[in-house]
């Protein structure tokens, strides 16, 4: 009996804990306010049904973040634009992009690299293919020094989705910073 | 004041419950069972009352050693004519006379 109070009452401060954090962003008084009624409330069954309620109370009532927002549409676009497009040049363009902006956003400090790596990568195959002769069965196109040239076409797209991504990034960061913990 | 849609059942329930002793302030936790709501309803309905101005709010110093600082939560004046305009006549009444004789 008293183990499975013990639970209950694990699980309830956990699930308050949860909504405190997901309240603490737009909400901070209401963060520390759930957080604070949760010890007040009498243990066992009633605890874990109220701070059940809270978690869902959390999901209700976080404002929508436009930046998550801004970058659900974003996503949703590309995804479209890929799916739609039948040209491979475009959903490489998509991929290098997305891959960028991913890993600017993971590594703020090398967006730069990032940008430089990633939209290197096509033309560094295709050399390698054209020099070595190493290649997919289906890729028989041996490309001129001015064809592998063109392909640096692909870096400042990457370079400027790795740059988004860095400023994504930062400014998530400088948004958890400012909210109290 | 504040223009509001109207209130539903729930946020009637609060506002009626947070209007029995409209000077005091109440607990989340209390008032929940005062109201008849869950938790997962009253807090939206306390953070919105709290955002239109219709409600007051302050942390309280913990009544007991090792316990965190409650939050504590009252009608506003404006929060207080909203009330009583969503209550009856006879309950408007009925409000004023206790009132008069706290």
């Amino acid at each position: 009996m008293t183990s499975a109070r013990s639970l209950s009452d694990g699980l309830s401060h956990e699930l308050v804990r949860r909504a405190a954090r997901r309240l603490r962003i737009a909400y901070p008084d209401w963060a520390e306010a759930v957080l604070a009624e949760h010890v007040a409330v009498e243990g066992g069954m009633p605890r874990l049904l109220w701070a059940a309620g809270v978690w869902i109370a959390s999901l209700s009532v976080v404002r929508w973040d436009r930046g998550y927002a801004a970058a659900l549409v974003g996503a949703l676009t590309i995804i479209t634009a890929y799916q739609w497009s039948a040209d491979e040049s475009m959903k490489t363009v998509v991929l290098i992009c997305s891959l960028s902006l991913g890993l600017g956003a993971l590594r703020p400090q090398a967006h730069v690299v990032t940008g430089l790596v990633v939209g290197a990568v096509v033309g560094a195959v295709n050399a390698f293919e054209t020099l070595t002769g190493i290649h997919p069965g289906y890729e028989a196109v041996h490309h001129s020094l001015a064809r592998l040239l063109a392909f640096i076409v692909f870096i400042p797209p990457a370079l400027v989705a790795s740059t988004l991504g860095r400023r994504i990034s930062l400014a998530v960061s400088d948004r958890l910073e400012r909210s109290p913990t | 004041m504040v223009r509001l849609r109207s209130a539903s059942r729930q946020t009637r329930c609060v506002l009626s419950a947070l209007l029995k002793r409209p000077g005091a302030w109440r607990h989340g936790y209390d008032l929940a069972r005062e109201a008849g709501l869950s938790s997962g309803t009253l807090y939206p309905i306390l953070i919105r009352l709290h955002e239109r101005g219709l409600l007051d709010a302050q942390w309280q110093a913990p009544a007991a050693r090792g316990r965190p600082p409650r939050h504590a939560y009252r009608l506003s004046a404006a929060g207080a004519a909203y009330a009583r305009s969503l209550e009856g006549p006879e309950a408007v009444a009925l409000t004023e006379v206790r009132e008069a004789l706290a």
